[in-house]
């Protein structure tokens, strides 16, 4: 279990849906996050631009049939960030919980 | 900052989490390519031992376990159905490819133990007629069979 810590960085829902999609995978296309979000190239690109000088995400470009593809991937510190996000969410919810339980 | 959110926009974050995840988990299959050669493959096969030449069976076999542990490498484990990603181990599951090659021993059981009866029945061609109802198994079984694998990784995820 991370230890929680909430991340401001992650918690605005766009950077939070992209950081969750990449959580569940080794590496995903730009075009796969773009699609997903139904986001434009520029805005998805400003997002990554972000989580990327944070040192959580990471693009890489390898060369597929002929074409340069754009790939993404969380570091560790972004999967160990997003951890910690999540568990600080779960430890928001447990407090409420305990501060009005339900019979 | 945590204690600034309330536990219903923590709650919403968690659902959008649930909801990425939900979707990358989508992506767990393999390729309708690899059901339909193996499913070819299994009626080649049969029809190749129907010929009764033992050495050609055992050419054919071996052949057809070569070729399919060449493609299985990259596609049993059911992460890479799709060139735009990559699933974690974690999240597909670990024993994918251990359901997957369960199914094909028990597909090869029930493949022997038909044409078995074909061949009581005096069918012509008992192994071939076996296999063809196999390869409809395979290509029904197959999507069904990886449909599970997702209801599995889902139920065991959690954001």
């Amino acid at each position: 279990m991370a230890e929680a810590r909430f991340d401001e960085l992650i918690h605005p829902s766009t950077r939070l849906s992209i950081v969750a999609l990449l959580a569940s995978a080794d590496w995903i296309d730009f075009a796969f996050v773009r699609d997903r979000l139904g986001l434009s190239d520029s805005a998805l690109s400003k997002q990554f631009a972000t989580l990327e000088d944070a040192g959580y995400l990471a693009v890489e470009r390898p060369l597929s049939n002929r074409r340069r593809r754009v790939r993404v991937r969380l570091t560790d510190a972004g999967r160990d960030a997003f951890e910690g996000h999540v568990a600080a969410l779960q430890a928001v919810i447990a407090t409420a919980d305990l501060a009005s339980p339900t019979p | 900052m945590a204690n600034d959110i309330t536990d219903a926009e923590a709650r919403l974050a968690l659902r959008s989490i649930e909801e990425r995840r939900r979707q990358v988990i989508a992506e767990i299959d393999m390729p309708r390519w690899y059901w339909w050669g193996l499913a070819l493959g299994w009626i080649g096969l049969g029809f190749v031992t129907d010929l009764g030449h033992p050495w050609v069976t055992a050419a054919a076999t071996l052949a057809f376990g070569a070729v399919h542990s060449g493609v299985a490498s990259h596609v049993l484990s059911g992460r890479h159905r799709s060139s735009q990603l990559s699933v974690r181990a974690d999240v597909a599951g670990p024993s994918v490819a251990v359901v997957v090659i369960g199914f094909l021993l028990g597909l090869a059981a029930v493949t022997v133990a038909l044409a078995v009866l074909a061949e009581a029945d005096g069918a012509r061609h008992p192994v071939t007629a076996a296999s063809i109802v196999v390869a409809v198994a395979v290509l029904f079984g197959g999507p069904t069979l990886m449909a599970a694998v997702r209801r599995r990784a889902e139920r065991h995820s959690g954001a």
